[in-house]
């Protein structure tokens, strides 16, 4: 019978440390663990006292990847709190800003982070010659994205124009234009980009567990709606904390998060699992073309929704143009008359739900607030499912064992926090 | 070679779309990390500067992997960052990309924790890495979170404003050594663990 120790200290090409830790003896799986040893940060406590228009550019340093993210999660906790309605065309605008972010993410952790598992390259680098034409796309879809994102949000990442009632800034009539034009001459980089990962084998691991992403009745949601779960129920966001059950274990400093099962799952695979239906035609193509309908439950699959949601935010992009500009835009300014109370905002960043509560009183100081964010969600699900792969690899090697979990990790595309990686992987 | 000189080899500058231009200067790195962030701090003292059309300065910040959507069109890219090579804190060395010997790096690819080598290396691969690139590396002092240079960076920032003025303009290149190497240099990615980079800069 087979017995062999796992022990991954610091799986490279994630966001952050985590450790993999596995024991199996005599072929029984005695021990099986996705450790987080990093050191908590504290934002909530760092937020409680300050003004609510600081909540946002403070909480948006929580991550340089999903900044933009943060920035209208916070925002929207915060308006929900001091019981401002946004205008529609600041809606859009967030939106457009939010698909951006989406493109820039995903884009880097599919064709820089997780192809190269996907051709048997150590990392990008070798890609450049064996795939450069794959590599040159990112670069260009990337370069769209970052310029997407400092068009509207005034930077690429950590947007300014974005605040607590509207913008600060608009964009042009002349820059959406030119925005609109550049995402649609990028299209076929897309298709391309969803025929190579159509191309590649992801790995057949399969694990039933509950999906949970945001939904609303008219798109596929990202800033608001609803909780809804593969399991069938739905949520309203200000009741998120009956449905996102947060707990610790011992050899985790992140905290984790069920819902009606042991874990369950947020980020690509999870939203397109949910709002399937919602997504744009391009999308639905690339999501069949991918081997993606709902239910799916290959967690490595998780990479191939990200295509899949590049695919559908660059199409939707298009139409928030169109509406933007047939409306014509106008500077609304972003006064706000705010009133004490408790807010909630839920946006779907990158790697999943994000949640922003906020508590704003008389003064308009912040006294309490609570942020749960994607990777912490996933982290329970994550450790589920390499309980569940163990088994299936027995008779490999222990290369492919330790590759295996690692890419299992790395297709979460978790954003453990912003920290170096070392890899040392021992067999005992 | 002066900027205007570099310009008209290049060709008119003008011809070109507005965001390409031939000479580009990035400072990278993390400002909360102390020394780490000396690259951001002399990108920000020479864009303050007058500069010649045909010269951009950017902060880089840690966005590693945005260099590569910025290459298109530059002749000559001058890079500054915190650069660990072993000699006393505030050391400032401008060299070119190939006078220098890479340490052996981390193992580390991420997002955040990109090593702005890695997309040097990544930018040839593709072959779209510009004739010239030169690197102006600061010895630091002290890489540990907390905002603000240690005393022997601080005195040593003007001279590495100077250092990256003159190599945006192909004015300052360091005699190799022996072996052709004038610096065994490791660039700190942000967020790398600075346990070790302090390591590094005790050693």
């Amino acid at each position: 019978m087979t017995s062999f120790d796992v022990n991954v200290h610091y799986v490279t090409r994630v966001e952050g440390h985590g450790n993999i830790r596995v024991r199996v003896r005599d072929g029984q799986l005695e021990e099986c663990r996705w450790e987080i040893p990093e050191a908590p940060r504290f934002f909530e406590a760092m937020i409680r006292g300050r003004a609510y228009h600081e909540a946002p550019p403070i909480t948006s340093r929580i991550c340089g990847i999903c900044s933009i993210g943060h920035t209208l999660a916070s925002i929207q906790g915060i308006e929900n709190a001091i019981g401002f309605v946004p205008s529609e065309q600041t809606l859009l605008l967030r939106t457009l800003l939010k698909h951006g972010e989406t493109v820039q993410s995903h884009i880097l952790h599919a064709c820089y982070l997780a192809a190269p598992d996907l051709v048997g390259a150590p990392s990008v680098v070798p890609l450049a010659t064996s795939h450069r034409e794959v590599v040159l796309r990112a670069v260009r879809l990337h370069r769209l994205a970052n310029e997407w994102c400092d068009l509207i949000g005034g930077r690429t990442t950590h947007p300014i124009r974005a605040v607590v009632g509207g913008w600060t800034r608009l964009p042009t009539v002349e820059e959406l234009r030119g925005l609109r034009q550049r995402i649609s001459e990028a299209l076929p980089d897309v298709e391309a980009t969803v025929e190579l990962f159509r191309a590649l084998p992801f790995p057949a691991f399969e694990r039933e567990t509950e999906y949970l992403a945001l939904r609303k009745p008219d798109e596929y949601a990202w800033y608001g709606g609803d909780i809804a779960s593969t399991d069938g129920d739905v949520t309203p966001l200000p009741q998120y904390r009956s449905k996102v059950k947060e707990f610790i274990v011992p050899h985790s400093t992140a905290k984790r998060a069920r819902g009606n099962r042991n874990s369950y799952a947020v980020g690509a695979l999870a939203r397109v699992n949910v709002n399937y239906d919602m997504l744009r035609p391009l999308a639905r193509e690339a999501a069949e073309a991918l081997g993606i309908r709902p239910v799916t439950c290959n967690p490595y699959l998780n990479t191939a929704a990200q295509v899949v949601e590049v695919a559908h935010v660059m199409e939707d992009s298009l139409d928030v143009i169109d509406r933007l500009l047939e409306r014509g835009l106008r500077e609304e300014g972003y006064a706000v008359q705010a009133r004490p109370g408790t807010g909630v905002g839920g946006v779907e960043v990158p790697r999943g739900t994000l949640y922003h509560e906020y508590t704003v009183d008389a003064e308009g100081r912040i006294t309490d607030a609570n942020l749960i964010i994607p990777t912490g969600q996933n982290h329970q699900n994550i450790e589920d499912d390499l309980r569940a792969l163990v088994p299936t690899l027995e008779g490999k090697s222990e290369e492919e064992i330790t590759l295996a979990m690692e890419m299992l990790v790395r297709a979460y595309d978790p954003c453990i926090s912003c920290s170096t990686h070392l890899l040392e992987v021992e067999f005992v | 070679m002066s900027a205007a000189a570099l310009a008209q080899r290049a060709g008119s500058p003008t011809g070109e779309a507005e965001d390409t231009v031939p000479v580009l200067v990035v400072g990278v790195g993390n400002e909360a990390l102390g020394d780490e962030g000396v690259g951001v701090r002399v990108a920000r003292a020479l864009a303050g500067r007058d500069l010649p059309r045909d010269v951009r300065v950017l902060e880089g910040g840690t966005e590693g992997w945005a260099l590569l959507g910025r290459l298109e069109g530059v002749r000559r890219l001058v890079l500054v960052d915190a650069m660990a090579m072993g000699r006393p804190p505030g050391t400032v060395v401008a060299v070119r990309l190939d006078q220098v010997r890479r340490a052996a790096p981390p193992e580390r690819t991420s997002l955040h924790g990109v090593a702005i080598l890695d997309v040097l290396e990544l930018a040839s691969a593709l072959g779209i890495s510009p004739p010239e690139v030169y690197l102006v590396g600061i010895q630091p002092a002290r890489i540990a979170p907390g905002f603000g240079l240690s005393p022997e960076v601080e005195r040593a920032l003007p001279g590495a404003v100077e250092a990256a003025w003159k190599a945006a303009h192909g004015g300052w290149e360091q005699p190799a050594g022996p072996d052709g190497v004038t610096a065994d240099a490791r660039m700190f990615a942000e967020g790398e663990r600075y346990g070790q980079a302090k390591a590094d800069t005790d050693r």
